[in-house]
């Protein structure tokens, strides 16, 4: 009797840790990727979003019943006729475009400009808009720079280069902040006219970055050349 | 009695059994554990040290072809055999700058490497195109190729002189940091410059000459003024905003020297600026603006644009490029010089179409390029231009314009605006030449159309 209760014990104890191993190694698998979130809120019916659109902007007063009639028509008509587009009031892509309602559905995903926002909201989220634009432009300067890599992966994925990237903060999902920064920066405003360096005088750790000739600070960054 | 003490010694002896049985338990799945994790670690160890040594290998072979072949060109009548040889090194170049990137080095261990192989990759990429144009080298660019070969040569023997080292070395040990930047294969590496390799100068109008990023500001002599009549200027610009609400906040003393300001404008909007040290022209302007509202319609965000670029000196702009993404329209304007957009002027816009205000506004690159511009009567006209688009593409617009083209080189152009199924491409013909200089296509995306 002692001794099956001894056994049994050992084998519930053995039992305990070996379902604890397989729920530990789970966990400390590398890249155990999580599962990307479906996108919740797939638009039910686009005519009824256009005529809300429509009724936000004021050109329509009728019911929101995603049936387009004569009086959603004429308000397409005069939307399209304000917004310089063909006055023919058919719902197509340009108004679509126009209505700010085009599914984001282009086959030309511009991962330039995904990457850009990632980096500038792992390097600079928390400082002044200004700041962020100008730590994109700094990518971008590297990138025409004859010192640094020719493409914006290059210069972002450089080793040692960003320590957000280093980190993984890379990783998050850019914020709408990070992302018209790095749009201004694509389109050619740069605040730190040409700097190719930026740091936080408070953290960084590497004494060579203090040789380099400052040209402006923007929130907690001093900008350098 | 007796029983008792059994009973308790029973116990004691269970109870013995389970702590024991416990621990060792533990001690066999720690020790498991700690096998499995570091057998993870040592494959990602052997992954990453693979990706590093398949870089380098590829670094060696790609310096090594451009040694060779530079030798080539040099032993060359600098002709036909010699454009192609030119083009295969500035692609090696290119290849090897890549490879040298995505090493385990800080950055100022190889940037003056980096630098040097993008020159010659720059270099050889400008005479490639002087040959395919007909034209021949003169003696100075082949003294600068022989230059350039020499210098190659020694650092291609410094890196192959790595790489014996390096095969039998693992990059991955050799590459955990030891004092903030540095580590011991960054200083291997960094030893290749400080060596006898030389880099010459290059001077070329081309990628990655020193030339293109030290371009000088042609527009911006005025008188220097004191900060006060800087922000003078900006509560005269901006009617809205008081001398209290546009606070100081210090200087950029960069390519442009500038008096930075921040600004509280409608709808609690922080608007940066940054003002020329020289006769206090607005340069840069910056806002974000998260709402995606839309009041205003694209129409009127032009003439918004275009007038506050009036009010800022900058008269007889026209739009030459607009999109809407989000709530904000982004408008580009160029000046207009005897009915030809002048290109290489552009001023960039942003306009908030909830407030219809402007809330960002670039003219850097404007006052880098703007002068007058003598222009030529082009030799063909726009009919013949037109002759140009191949069939199919139905011509929307042409007009003249100056459009820069390579590098820092301004060519007077008929663009042809064309569609094709549904597609927007620009054609640029030569005014003089009627050859087809350039072609845009519009490429949609997520984010704004883009010009291709």
């Amino acid at each position: 009797m002692t001794k099956r209760k001894i056994f049994a014990i050992i084998l519930l104890v053995f039992g305990i840790f070996y379902g604890g191993t397989i729920a530990t190694l789970n966990y400390f698998t590398p890249f155990s990727a999580q599962e990307p979130a479906l996108p919740t809120s797939q638009s039910t019916n686009q005519n009824q979003n256009v005529q809300q659109k429509l009724k936000d902007l004021g050109y329509y007063s009728g019911n929101i019943d995603g049936i387009l009639g004569t009086k959603s028509v004429q308000a397409i008509k005069n939307f399209q006729r304000d917004y310089g587009l063909t006055v023919d009031g058919i719902v197509g892509k340009n108004t679509l475009k126009a209505l700010g309602l085009l599914d984001t559905s282009s086959s030309y995903t511009n991962s330039d400009l995904y990457l850009l926002a990632k980096c500038v909201h792992a390097e600079a989220r928390g400082e002044p808009y200004v700041g962020q634009v100008a730590v994109a432009a700094v990518i971008l300067n590297r990138v025409k720079s004859a010192e640094f890599p020719n493409t914006i992966s290059g210069v972002i994925y450089q080793p040692w280069a960003f320590t957000a990237v280093n980190d993984g903060q890379i990783n998050l999902e850019p914020n709408d902040s990070a992302y018209s920064a790095a749009k201004d920066a694509m389109n050619g405003w740069d605040p730190s006219y040409g700097c190719l360096y930026y740091y936080n005088p408070e953290t960084a750790t590497s004494k060579w970055i203090w040789s380099r000739q400052t040209v402006v600070t923007i929130g907690k960054h001093v900008f350098a050349l | 009695m007796e029983n008792a003490k059994i009973k308790k010694n029973n116990g004691k002896t269970i109870l013995t059994i389970i702590v024991i049985s416990i621990l060792s338990v533990a001690l066999v799945t720690l020790v498991v554990l700690y096998s499995i994790s570091m057998s993870n670690q040592n494959n990602l160890k052997t992954d990453l040290e693979n990706v590093y040594q398949k870089n380098f290998s590829e670094l060696v072979d790609n310096v090594n072809n451009v040694e060779v072949k530079l030798s080539k060109v040099c032993a060359s009548d600098y002709n036909s055999y010699a454009k192609k040889l030119l083009n295969e090194i500035s692609k090696n170049s290119s290849m090897a700058s890549t490879n040298l990137a995505s090493l385990p080095v800080s950055i100022h261990g190889i940037d003056e490497t980096i630098k040097f192989i993008n020159q010659v990759g720059g270099y050889t990429e400008v005479m490639a195109s002087k040959l395919e144009k007909g034209e021949t080298l003169s003696n100075e660019e082949i003294s600068t190729l022989e230059k350039l070969r020499d210098s190659f040569s020694m650092l291609k023997t410094k890196i192959n002189e790595l790489s014996k080292n390096i095969y039998s070395n693992n990059i991955f040990n050799q590459s955990t940091k030891l004092d903030g930047d540095y580590n011991e294969f960054t200083l291997k590496l960094q030893n290749i410059k400080a060596g006898d390799v030389e880099y010459p100068t290059m001077i070329y109008d081309g990628p990655f000459s020193d030339s293109t990023v030290n371009k000088k500001i042609k527009n911006l002599n005025d008188e220097k003024v004191d900060k006060e009549t800087a922000k003078q200027k900006l509560v005269d610009i901006f009617k809205n905003i008081s001398k209290s609400s546009c606070s100081y906040l210090g200087e950029t003393n960069g390519k442009f020297k500038t008096y930075d300001f921040e600004l509280f404008g409608n709808g609690n909007q922080t608007i940066y600026v940054q003002v020329s040290q020289n006769g206090a022209h607005l340069l840069t302007m910056s806002c974000s603006d998260n709402s995606s509202k839309q009041n205003y319609t694209l129409k009127q965000a032009k003439d918004i644009a275009i007038s506050f670029a009036e009010q800022n000196g900058l008269g007889n702009m026209e739009c030459v490029w607009s999109d809407i993404i989000g709530g904000d329209a982004y408008i580009n304007l160029a000046p207009i010089q005897n009915g030809v957009i002048i290109y290489p002027d552009l001023v960039k816009v942003k306009v908030d179409l909830a407030l219809g205000n402007v809330i960002g506004y670039e003219s850097t690159t404007y006052f880098t390029n703007h002068i007058q511009r003598k222009l030529d009567i082009p030799k063909i006209t726009s009919t013949t231009a037109r002759t140009k688009v191949p069939n199919g593409y139905e011509i929307i617009e042409t007009r003249l314009c100056l459009a820069p083209l390579d590098y820092n080189r301004e060519v007077l152009c008929y663009e042809n605006i064309c569609v094709k199924n549904d597609e927007t491409y620009y054609f640029y013909v030569n005014a003089q030449t009627n050859q087809i200089e350039n072609i845009l296509k519009i490429v949609e995306t997520d984010n704004g159309n883009l010009l291709l």
